[in-house]
């Protein structure tokens, strides 16, 4: 399923944005990345080809607990074969493949998202 | 002309194989102009009459209000109404779980938005709808 994401802009933008930051953080809390510090692992994620970061991303999608608000939020940025964006009164047609799915995909433009206390420009200065 | 009323329901539209449902509708009315009624000659002598059907050339129409409809849900079904597209409609009472199922309905009335909601995202729609396939399940 082709999953058409629309621009992420208004207040949901920044509930699905803290939403994309605890599954990471989630991924983080696995042994594997356990040892690193939250910032060194998003920069490493960051960094990471588009591919690999998807991969990831379904990796958290698959096993850390969003809040209804969160999936909710996330979601309202997908739209449905009549190009409506998603709401509560079309969730009930998602099952769990097409929330992974548009969570993967709104997700992914998300991480594209720098939001930083120190801008590039400031750290090279 | 027959008028029910289902309070506090569900209410769903299928349209394009997407359903779109709204919980906790306050209200809906269902108008059924289908009678059956008895006539007889002027001398009154006929105790049972003659059964005729009035009213079964037109619709059954279904009005509801919508609050919090989505923009995006109003335009798609504003271009339904423009198109003459075929939709399904239902409504379950949240009562009782008996329910209201309408069949390749048309929306007859352009969808009107009552006021402006306190959501930019969202508003409250009146709509109306026709249909000639009204069936209803009673849950015992």
């Amino acid at each position: 399923m082709a999953v058409k994401v629309r621009p992420l802009v208004g207040y949901k933008s920044l509930t699905a944005f803290r939403a994309f930051h605890v599954l990471m953080l989630g991924v983080k809390m696995l042994p594997e990345y356990m040892g690193e510090a939250y910032e060194d692992f998003y920069a490493r994620v960051e960094s990471m080809p588009e591919k690999d970061q998807e991969t990831i991303i379904r990796q958290a999608a698959h096993f850390v607990e969003l809040g209804k608000d969160e999936v909710e939020a996330i979601v309202g940025f997908c739209e449905d074969p009549n190009g409506v964006a998603y709401t509560e009164a079309n969730m009930k047609n998602l099952g769990p493949k097409d929330l992974v799915e548009m969570i993967v995909a709104v997700c992914v433009s998300i991480s594209k998202i720098k939001v930083n206390l120190v801008s590039e420009s400031e750290k090279k200065k | 002309m027959a008028s029910f009323k289902i309070y506090d329901c569900d209410f769903g539209i299928k349209y394009n194989g997407q359903n779109y449902e709204f919980t906790h509708v306050n209200s809906l009315t269902i108008e059924d102009p289908e009678n059956t009624r008895l006539i007889r000659g002027s001398n009154a002598g006929n105790k049972l009459g003659l059964p005729y059907k009035e009213g079964i050339k037109d619709a059954k129409k279904i009005n509801v209000t919508i609050l919090g409809m989505s923009v995006d849900l109003k335009a798609i079904l504003d271009q339904a109404f423009e198109n003459k597209d075929r939709l399904d409609v239902y409504a379950i009472s949240r009562a009782d779980g008996s329910s209201k199922i309408g069949k390749n309905a048309v929306i007859c009335q352009q969808p009107q938005q009552l006021s402006l909601d306190e959501s930019a995202d969202s508003m409250n729609v009146a709509l109306a709808f026709e249909t000639f396939d009204l069936s209803e399940v009673h849950k015992s």
